[in-house]
C-alpha cells in the first residue's frame, strides 16, 4: 500500500472532499520533494567541493565536523545572517525576484521526473517540452537579475550567460526530439517504460551530445565563463549578498545534480533496475545511484578541462553540436523506417552502429579542421634558480 | 461557482491586467517582464482548457525565445529611445469609444450563439492521443502536410530575412 | 490530464513559496546597517565611470533569432516525432524535406558569418 493510498485513505475517513483530498495530497508532496531537493544541495556542495579538492591535489573542507560533514551547515547559517546590501540605483522589482525565478526555474524540473514505478509527480504528456521550458525560465531570471544590478559588468555578464543558454538548448531539443521518436511518448513515465534497452546503448552520440549540452546550460565548468572571475568579475550576480546570492549559488548546485537525473532519466533507464517493478523504493535507489554517477562525472570533467572563451563557447554549439545532432536526427528518422520491418535486435544494432559512424565521422572532421597551435617557449627549459654569485654575471639565458 | 472557473477567472484578470501593464508602462525592460507574465497567464489558459501541448509550447517558444529577444531588441535600442515619450496621443477619447462598442458588440454577438452557457465538455484525453493526431495531421498529405511545409519555408525566410537585416546593420 | 497540471500549478507555488521564505527569514535575520560606500556600484573598486550603459553588440541579438528560428522548428518536429511509428516513409520524407530546407538556411547563415562571435 503506498503512502499516497494511505494517506488518501485517511483524509477520506476524516470525512475530507476527493478532490480537496487530492489537492492536500499534491501539496504534501510536492513540499516534501521541494525541501528535500534544497536539503540535499547541501550535501551535494560538500560533495562536490571535497571531490574537486582531490582532483587539485588538496583536501576539501575537512575542519567543520568529520571530512567537513558540517561544511555546508556552517556556510548556509553563515549566508542567512550576511546582511543584504542592496545597492543604489537597483530596479527594486526584478532585482528581488530574480534569484526566486532562478531557484524555482531549477526545482520545477522535479515534478516530472518519475521517480519509481508508484512515485510519479506529475505524469504530464508534454514533459519533455517541459523540460526545455523551465529552461527558458531560468534565462528570463538571468536577465532581470543582470539587468536589476544597474551594473554593467552584471548586464554584460546576464546577456553571455543567456545567450550561452539559449544557444545550447537547441542540440538538447534535438537530441530529445530523437528520444521521442524511439520511444513514441513525450511523456518521462512512458520513456522510462520504453526502455527495455537503456537509450545511451541504443544512442550513444545523442547521449554525449546531450550530456555536453546540459553542462553547457547549466553553466559549469569548462563553460562557466558567465563566473569568470578574471573576465567579469564574478558575473551577473556580482551585486548580491547574504541568502541571495546564496539562491543563485544553490540553484547552480542544484540544477548540475537535477540534470543528471534527467539524464539517468532519458538515457540510462530511470529507476529501472532489477527488482524495481515489485519494490517502489529500490526504483528510487537506482535512479539516485544512476544519476550520482552522472553527477561525479559531471564533477569530474569541471575539475580537469580549462575554461573556454566564449566564442569557442558558441563555435561548439552552432557549428559542431547542432549540425551533427540534425545529423543524428536524420539518420534516425531514416534508419529506423528503412530497418523496421527487421527484428528488433538488428533495429539496434543498426542503430548503434550508424551512432558511431556518425561519431567517427564527425571525429575526422575536427581532426582536420584543427589547426596546430605553436607553443612558443619563453626562456627555456631548464630554468636557473637565483643565487647571488651570478647577478653580476650575464647570463646567455637569462640567469 | 466551481472551483475551476474561479481559476479561470483569476488567470484571465492576471494575463488581462498584465496586457494592460505591458502597453502603460514607460519603462520598456519592466513592460517585457509584464509580458512574460501575460504569456505565462495564457499558458495557464491552455492548460485549463486541456491542450497541454500548447500550453508547455507557449513557455518554450513564447517566452523562452521571442521574449528573450525582446528584451534583446529592447537592449538594443536603449540608447536611443527615451523613456519620456508619452503614452497617449491627444485621440485617445475616440479610441476608447470606438474600442467599447466594438467590444459590445462583438460580446452581444458571442452570447447570442447557443453554446455560450453551457460549460466546457469533460475532456477524457489523457495520454498522447491529441499530439498524435497532431503529428499524424502534420505529415499526411490529406491533412496539413502542405502548411507544414510552407511553415518551413515560412521560418527561412524569417531567418534569412532577420540575419540579412541585422548583419547589414552591425557592418555599418 | 487536469490533474496532472494541478501537481504541477502546485509545485510552481511551492517551489516560488520556498525559496521566497528562506530569503525573507534571511532578510529579518541580518544586520541592516546601510551606508554610502557599501550601497555604491561596484567597478572593479573604483567609483562608477560612467551613467550605466554597456556596448550592446549585435551578436547576442543574431543569437536570439537562430535560436527562435530553431526552437519553433523542433516545436513542429514534436508532434511528428510522437506519430514515427504508425507513420510510412514518405511522411517521413516530408519530415525531411521540412528539416532540409530550414538546414539550407542555416548553412546560408553560416557562410554568411552569423554564428561567428566576433
Amino acid at each position: 500500500m503506498t503512502i499516497s493510498k494511505w494517506l488518501g485513505g485517511l483524509l477520506s475517513n476524516w470525512g475530507v472532499n476527493d478532490s480537496w483530498s487530492t489537492f492536500i495530497l499534491y501539496l504534501i508532496g510536492s513540499a516534501v520533494l521541494g525541501t528535500v531537493a534544497l536539503l540535499f544541495t547541501l550535501l551535494f556542495i560538500w560533495a562536490e567541493r571535497k571531490i574537486i579538492g582531490r582532483l587539485q591535489d588538496r583536501y576539501g573542507p575537512n575542519r567543520v565536523g568529520p571530512w567537513g560533514i558540517f561544511q555546508s551547515v556552517a556556510d548556509m547559517v553563515k549566508i542567512f545572517i550576511k546582511e543584504h546590501i542592496i545597492p543604489s540605483g537597483v530596479d527594486p522589482g526584478p532585482y528581488h525576484l530574480a534569484p526566486i525565478i532562478v531557484v524555482a526555474s531549477v526545482l520545477m524540473v522535479l515534478a516530472i521526473v518519475p521517480l519509481s514505478t508508484t512515485l510519479l509527480g506529475s505524469d504530464l504528456n508534454v514533459a519533455v517540452l517541459f523540460l526545455l521550458a523551465v529552461g527558458g525560465l531560468g534565462e528570463v531570471g538571468i536577465i532581470m537579475a543582470g539587468w536589476g544590478s544597474n551594473n554593467k559588468y552584471a548586464l554584460l555578464s546576464a546577456f553571455r550567460a543567456s545567450a550561452q543558454m539559449i544557444s545550447y538548448e537547441i542540440p538538447m531539443a534535438i537530441v530529445l526530439l530523437t528520444i521521442v521518436i524511439l520511444s513514441g511518448s513525450m511523456s518521462m513515465n512512458d520513456i522510462v517504460l520504453a526502455q527495455d534497452i537503456p537509450f545511451i546503448i541504443l544512442l550513444p552520440l545523442g547521449a554525449l551530445i546531450f550530456f555536453i549540452a546540459s553542462i553547457a546550460e547549466n553553466g559549469r565548468a569548462p563553460f562557466d565563463l558567465a563566473e569568470a572571475e578574471s573576465e567579469l568579475v564574478a558575473g551577473f550576480n556580482i551585486e548580491y549578498s547574504g541568502l541571495k546570492f546564496g539562491m543563485f549559488y544553490v540553484a547552480d548546485f542544484l540544477r548540475a545534480f537535477i540534470s543528471a537525473v534527467i539524464f539517468s532519466t532519458l538515457f540510462l533507464g530511470g529507476w529501472r533496475g532489477p527488482g524495481a517493478e515489485s519494490i517502489p523504493a529500490l526504483g528510487i535507489v537506482y535512479l539516485i545511484i544512476k544519476s550520482l554517477l552522472v553527477w561525479f562525472l559531471g564533477v569530474w570533467i569541471r575539475g580537469s578541462l580549462p575554461r573556454y572563451r566564449i566564442d569557442q563557447m558558441m563555435k561548439i554549439n552552432w557549428k559542431f553540436l547542432t549540425p551533427l545532432a540534425i545529423l543524428l536526427l536524420v539518420v534516425v528518422m531514416l534508419a529506423g523506417k528503412l530497418v523496421e520491418s527487421a527484428g528488433s535486435t538488428i533495429q539496434a544494432f543498426t542503430l548503434i552502429g550508424l551512432n558511431l559512424i556518425l561519431l567517427a565521422i564527425s571525429m575526422w572532421i575536427l581532426r582536420k579542421n584543427e589547426t596546430r597551435v605553436e607553443i612558443i617557449e619563453v626562456g627555456s627549459r631548464d630554468r636557473p634558480v637565483a643565487r647571488p654569485d651570478n647577478i653580476l654575471t650575464k647570463n646567455p639565458r637569462g640567469g | 461557482m466551481s472551483v475551476q472557473q474561479v481559476i479561470f477567472i483569476s488567470f484571465a484578470l492576471l494575463t488581462v491586467f498584465s496586457a494592460i501593464m505591458v502597453v502603460s508602462l514607460r519603462n520598456l525592460f519592466h513592460a517585457a517582464l509584464w509580458l512574460v507574465l501575460a504569456l505565462l497567464g495564457i499558458a495557464s489558459l491552455f492548460a485549463l482548457l486541456g491542450a497541454s501541448f500548447f500550453a508547455a509550447v507557449q513557455i518554450l517558444v513564447y517566452i523562452g525565445a521571442i521574449a528573450i529577444l525582446l528584451i534583446f531588441a529592447v537592449m538594443l535600442t536603449r540608447n536611443i529611445m527615451s523613456d519620456e515619450v508619452t503614452q497617449t496621443n491627444r485621440a485617445w477619447g475616440l479610441a476608447v469609444l470606438l474600442v467599447s462598442v466594438i467590444f459590445f458588440i462583438i460580446i452581444g454577438q458571442i452570447s447570442s450563439w447557443s453554446g455560450f452557457s453551457q460549460p466546457l465538455s469533460e475532456f477524457t484525453y489523457t495520454g498522447q492521443e491529441t499530439i498524435l493526431a497532431l503529428g499524424k495531421g502534420f505529415v499526411s498529405p490529406s491533412g496539413f502536410a502542405l502548411p507544414f511545409e510552407t511553415a518551413s519555408v515560412l521560418l527561412l525566410a524569417a531567418l534569412l530575412g532577420g540575419v540579412y537585416i541585422a548583419m547589414d546593420k552591425g557592418k555599418e | 490530464m487536469l490533474n496532472q497540471w494541478l501537481y504541477i500549478g502546485i509545485f510552481v507555488v511551492i517551489s516560488v513559496f520556498l525559496p521566497g521564505v528562506a530569503i525573507l527569514l534571511a532578510r529579518i535575520l541580518s544586520p541592516k546597517k546601510p551606508n554610502a560606500i557599501k550601497n555604491s556600484v561596484y567597478e572593479c573598486g573604483v567609483e562608477t565611470f560612467d551613467k550605466t550603459w554597456i556596448q550592446f553588440r549585435i551578436q547576442y541579438y543574431l543569437y536570439a533569432l537562430v535560436f527562435l528560428i530553431f526552437d519553433v522548428e523542433t516545436v513542429f518536429l514534436f508532434p511528428f516525432a510522437v506519430a514515427y511509428n504508425q507513420v510510412p516513409l514518405f511522411m517521413v520524407m516530408e519530415a525531411i524535406i521540412f528539416i532540409a530546407i530550414l538546414m539550407g538556411g542555416f548553412l546560408y547563415i553560416w557562410r554568411k558569418g552569423a554564428l561567428t562571435w566576433r
